[in-house]
């Protein structure tokens, strides 16, 4: 029964590859919330699921990892290329290595780069498959939100990382935001999701129910997506009766009140 | 011309200082800037700390629209300025966030309403390892491509807003004339 959900789901979502997206970096209603949501919904047990959607945005938690921080402590003043290798390594999955200008230096989507981390965790040996998994989650996610050639603010352009200019720029946050970039938000849901489906099926000791089908789920994603300010994001989390560790994720999201 | 040398400690640096500004003078101007732009809310007098031509030639030479060269940088700067002031930042972000390449950008200047701060470190996060709410940085004078005064020291302030995540503003100050030269900001 388990191995037919599976099956049925990745069909499903295999056949997404097919659309053709540009995409940007997700906030916390992304990388926590519906990653926690997807995880139910793929069979993960309960505190499993909260575990990989805390994992997914430990990234964004660190300072170590930060974009933010780094950029600001080392990129901008120091020049320092280990702190963009580690922005890239992270957050912006890239096929050329830094220092290089930005036209060269193109985010890819879904690539064997965004997928460097989180396939290591069905490495034999691997001592926390749960967490390198969920880690490796958000460099994968923020593929789709910072595809593209990344933007410049005219500071250490071939070490910078920012959102790309076709998604609105480095200077907003149009990047990170789910209504503005459906189609992308909608092709990263159902890959981290044909992803949880692998990694369980790989580790079933992390899966106490039968996944849901893809196409049982895609209407309520779709309203994730579309849900353009904190009201409706809220009232949407509200409607999934999925408990959520962290209850004030959404007030850090960049979405107007109303 | 009045040549000052001396190492103060900031932040994370050893900062030498020669020029007409001293560290410590850029650290007062750079606090009553931040008191006047965020506590006392008082725009137009905190928008006197800014080299507008320095201001002008940051626009241009990131521009990346036909909008941005045009664009009145006083108006723009004032509205950058009130960006992070303004309760609901997502409808800054609907507005343009800043980006002088996005004709609404003015607009965050007829919108409300404002969040009031009693401090500093009311309103911001305090950088690790410091119990001051802003660092003051030093970095290699060619660091602002668009700054023409290339001698001397400059610095940045990067500031973080406590009621907005995601936004790191970077403040650059000239050694020379201890005004602004660079005004922007990083988002994730």
């Amino acid at each position: 029964m388990k191995n037919k959900g599976f099956l049925v789901a990745l069909g499903l979502v295999l056949a997404l590859q097919g659309l053709s997206v540009s995409a940007k970096a997700w906030e916390e209603d992304f990388h926590y919330g519906l990653t926690k949501w997807l995880a139910a919904n793929a069979g993960f047990c309960p505190p499993h699921a909260e575990a990989v959607a805390v994992y997914a945005i430990a990234p964004d938690d660190d300072p170590q990892r930060n974009a933010l921080e780094l950029t600001k402590r080392r990129i901008i003043p120091l020049g320092d290329v280990s702190a963009s290798r580690i922005v890239s390594r992270w957050h912006f999955p890239s096929l050329i290595d830094v220092p290089a200008r930005p036209t060269e230096r193109y985010v890819c989507s879904g690539c064997d780069q965004a997928r460097s981390i989180f396939v290591t965790a069905a490495n034999p040996n691997q001592q926390n498959p749960l967490l390198v998994f969920g880690e490796g989650l958000h460099l994968f996610q923020d593929s789709w939100s910072h595809e593209g050639v990344p933007g410049t603010i005219g500071l250490r352009d071939n070490i910078f990382w920012a959102h790309p200019e076709l998604r609105g720029g480095p200077l907003r946050h149009d990047a990170d935001l789910t209504h503005l970039y459906p189609y992308s938000a909608l092709l990263s849901a159902s890959q981290v999701y044909l992803a949880m489906l692998t990694f369980l099926n790989r580790y079933q000791r992390y899966a106490c129910i039968p996944p849901e089908r893809w196409d049982d789920i895609k209407a309520d994603v779709e309203n994730f997506i579309e849900a353009d300010s904190k009201l409706k994001k809220r009232r949407w989390f509200d409607d999934t009766r999925v408990m959520y560790s962290r209850k004030d994720f959404l007030d850090r999201v960049n979405l107007p009140e109303r | 011309m009045k040549i000052v040398l001396r190492l103060i400690f900031y932040g994370t640096f050893i900062v030498p200082v020669f020029g007409q500004v001293s560290a410590q003078e850029l650290d007062r101007t750079a606090r009553d800037f931040f008191e006047t732009w965020i506590v006392k809310q008082d725009l137009d007098t905190a928008n006197s700390f800014f080299d507008q031509n320095s201001i002008s030639n940051q626009i241009k030479a990131t521009a990346r629209s036909k909008v941005a060269p045009d664009i009145n940088v006083s108006q723009w700067t004032k509205s950058v300025l009130r960006m992070w002031l303004l309760q609901d930042h997502g409808l800054v972000n609907k507005l343009g966030h800043g980006d002088p390449n996005d004709p609404r950008t003015l607009q965050v200047s007829f919108v409300g309403p404002m969040v009031k701060f009693e401090s500093l470190d009311q309103a911001l996060e305090k950088p690790a390892g410091t119990d001051r709410p802003y660092t003051i940085d030093v970095v290699k004078p060619d660091i602002f491509p668009w700054v023409k005064e290339t001698e001397g020291e400059f610095w940045i302030t990067p500031l973080k807003f406590k009621h907005v995540s995601g936004d790191q503003v970077i403040v650059g100050w000239s050694a020379k004339n201890g005004k602004i030269v660079a005004f922007t900001w990083l988002i994730h």
